[in-house]
């Protein structure tokens, strides 16, 4: 009810009432609302009422408060919502994102402690995490597999893979001499802000410049539409959904890093772990179809810092641990239900049925 | 078992025969995913009866004994269930190791009730969850094969299904949280405020940890908030990160971490929000990293949970088979270490995981 309330707001606040229509149909504004709300509600339940508060932290030379350290968490689910997007924009779907992630850091991890030089290892755990993606837009493209089936089988492959890089043990570089820089990309800030947010944020922009400055969209758009059709106007299918598989490994893969050097340790069976729901969510909360044929990395972002955010709301609210994802999944319907168009036309709906009514009435008459 | 086999090789042909049919009539991709998948599951069927047939040669007049495992779960896994390998190795069993994977505990089952069909001398269970073992106990109940409960004990209802079971063997779990309230007890006589992080929500260790906790702490010592990280250790971070925003005005004195990944998280947490050694961090599991850890001061205290018990373990099963008498509960004894024990630990190159 409040929400719908604070978006006719906005909408009328900018002009006519079609404008306030058009709005309420953008699923960003959705997403806007949504995280509005929860920011809201961290603010009404956190003891102190401090939740927006920032401040200059001298240790980390940065700012930290509560919505900084929410920002560092959304720059993996940035990655992995990107990547996805593109998949399921040409009708795909990538479940393996959760495991490459774990592969990527566990390959990170083990090269530094084996005294690997940091930057080596960070591009070698990013050529890892493009492999995989390369193997799974093969089997998809080449060999027309159901990306469903061969996501699936890299996300079981993918775990496995991680434990026999770490031979099943949780490896620990935090104690690795040189390897700052790593840690830097996860933990440091820039201009009093968090790197891997920063970092997450451009590559979410030059692959929007390479999707939307270039026919690329169009083409990954096309392909989800009608793969046959797209084929006899030119455009090369098998390229295109290659090309979208191995984007979303390897930006997995950044997110993989992301992830374990946050703590400069990784846990083979918990890193990543259930991450391509988050991402999938995020995607759908910011108004691709899973269908394929539309996408929006706008939306896509924007649903990433949503769901950072849910997770902040969660630990703020202190929610009980067994109730967490029923919270989780509350939030995504409700954000869901509002952006269905059904429920935007619910007034014009009501206004017809009641005018075909009367209609009726008058002619029994 | 010679039926199982024919039901297997029966299985293989209708696959192939499928398998054969489905890539006549490909002319759609998802037919050609459903052959591969056809094809796997062939495959997975033959290795299960290559298998099958090794289990059954000879095995020179040793007492065979089960290990229904747990597999590659992390460092204290791994020590316990290799030191349990070469211990029985030692003392002249033939054990049958068979873990299972993701803690699938239906693959347990599976493993369980297979020992129990091939008539083996003992099973040592290490079970992934404590609830849900009854039937396959009656089962060995019935065939009078002793079991063994290793590290996590299994709640069990029925009467019959719990004559199976002859001890267990494993540290306690109670005794660790106890541990944890007593150092803090020690460490803050004047009370303090603290967080506490909690392992996956409703596992047995996470209730034992807790309820020993809770016997021991001094009720001056304020629980700010307890909340789960899921073992995880990045996890943790972003929980205290969050916490420690929340709580600021009260301040946090201490944090009790039920296992070492997730003290390690809280650390770092602690650390980038510029507390660091103003708030007491305990872990739980005594793991080299936690160890090197509070050698280094990062972490106040951490607590063992000792996985070396291979060694009781085959006494126990080689006592009962021999006739004599075994204790329902073996507690195995775990070390709790300051930042100079673990200093002494580490030096000593003991530690294996």
């Amino acid at each position: 009810m409040a929400t719908a309330k604070r978006g006719n707001n906005a909408g009328t606040g900018i002009a006519a009432r079609f404008d306030a229509r058009k709005l309420l149909g953008n699923n960003l504004t959705w997403s806007v609302v949504a995280l509005v709300i929860l920011i809201a509600l961290c603010t009404i339940f956190d003891p102190s009422h401090e939740f927006l508060s920032l401040h200059w932290n001298k240790n980390t030379g940065g700012l930290s408060g509560p919505l900084i350290t929410m920002l560092q968490e959304s720059a993996r689910y940035l990655m992995i919502a990107t990547g996805m997007t593109l998949v399921i924009s040409t009708a795909g779907i990538d479940l393996s994102v959760g495991s490459v992630m774990a592969v990527s850091g566990a390959a990170a991890m083990q090269l530094l402690t084996s005294g690997m030089n940091v930057w080596a290892a960070i591009l070698i755990s990013l050529l890892i995490g493009l492999l995989l993606g390369c193997i799974n837009g093969a089997l998809v493209s080449i060999l027309g597999l159901q990306p469903f089936i061969t996501t699936l089988i890299m996300m079981l492959a993918g775990r496995g893979i991680a434990k026999v890089i770490t031979s099943g043990e949780n490896t620990d570089a935090s104690r690795v001499a040189g390897s700052e820089p790593l840690r830097w990309l996860a933990n440091g800030f820039v201009f009093g802000l968090p790197v891997n947010f920063l970092l997450a944020l451009l590559i979410v922009i030059l692959v929007g410049l390479l999707c939307r400055k270039t026919a690329m969209g169009m083409m990954i758009e096309s392909v989800g539409i009608n793969p046959e059709a797209s084929r006899m106007t030119g455009i090369k299918p098998k390229k295109i959904l290659f090309m979208v598989y191995a984007i979303s490994g390897l930006l997995a893969a950044v997110a993989g890093l992301f992830a374990t050097a946050s703590v400069m340790r990784v846990d083979v069976s918990k890193t990543g772990q259930d991450l391509e729901m988050y991402a999938i969510l995020a995607v759908v909360i910011g108004g691709t179809s899973l269908l394929g044929g539309k996408f929006s990395l706008a939306g896509s972002a924007l649903g990433a810092i949503v769901i950072a955010m849910i997770r902040k709301t969660i630990i703020t609210l202190g929610i009980d641990s067994a109730a967490t994802p029923a919270f989780f999944a509350l939030v995504v319907i409700v954000i869901c239900v509002m952006q269905a168009p059904k429920i935007h036309n619910l007034g014009a709906e009501m206004k017809r049925r009641r005018a075909l009514k009367a209609q009726a009435k008058a002619v029994a008459a | 078992m010679t039926k199982e086999v024919i039901k297997q090789t029966e299985e293989r042909s209708s696959e192939r025969k499928e398998t054969q049919l489905e890539e006549e009539c490909s002319m759609k991709n998802w037919k050609k995913a459903i052959a591969l998948i056809a094809s796997m599951s062939a495959l997975v069927s033959m290795a299960a009866c290559g298998s099958a047939n090794g289990a059954s040669g000879g095995n020179g007049g040793k007492k065979v004994v089960g290990f229904v495992a747990v597999g590659a779960e992390g460092g204290f896994r791994t020590a316990n269930e290799n030191d349990i390998q070469t211990a029985f190795k030692d003392a002249g069993f033939d054990l049958r190791y068979s873990p299972t994977t993701q803690s699938d505990q239906q693959k347990q089952i599976q493993a369980f009730n297979k020992f129990v069909n091939d008539e083996v001398d003992a099973i040592i269970l290490s079970s992934t969850e404590d609830s849900g073992w009854d039937d396959s106990l009656k089962k060995a109940a019935e065939a009078e094969i002793p079991v063994f409960t290793v590290d996590r004990d299994v709640d069990v209802q029925d009467a019959a299904a719990k004559k199976a079971i002859v001890s267990h063997i494993g540290p306690s779990n109670e005794w660790c949280g106890q541990q944890a309230a007593e150092f803090l007890n020690k460490q803050f006589p004047d009370g303090g405020n603290g967080l506490i992080l909690e392992g996956i929500a409703g596992l047995s260790v996470v209730k034992d940890r807790q309820t020993g906790f809770d016997e021991k702490i001094a009720s001056n010592q304020k629980v700010l908030e307890s909340q789960s990280a899921n073992w995880s250790t990045d996890e943790a971070k972003t929980v205290t990160a969050g916490l420690l925003d929340k709580y600021k005005s009260q301040g946090v004195n201490w944090i009790w971490a039920q296992n070492d990944e997730m003290a390690l998280g809280a650390a770092q947490a602690v650390d980038a929000a510029g507390l660091k050694g103003k708030v007491t961090i305990i872990g739980n599991d005594g793991t080299k990293a936690a160890l090197q850890a509070v050698a280094d001061g990062e972490l106040a205290f951490d607590i063992e949970y000792n996985p070396i018990f291979g060694k009781e373990t085959a006494q126990a099963v080689q006592d009962y088979l021999d006739g004599k008498d075994v204790e329902p509960n073996i507690e195995i004894e775990s070390k709790t270490f300051t930042k100079e024990e673990a200093q002494a630990a580490l030096d000593s190159g003991e530690r294996q995981y």
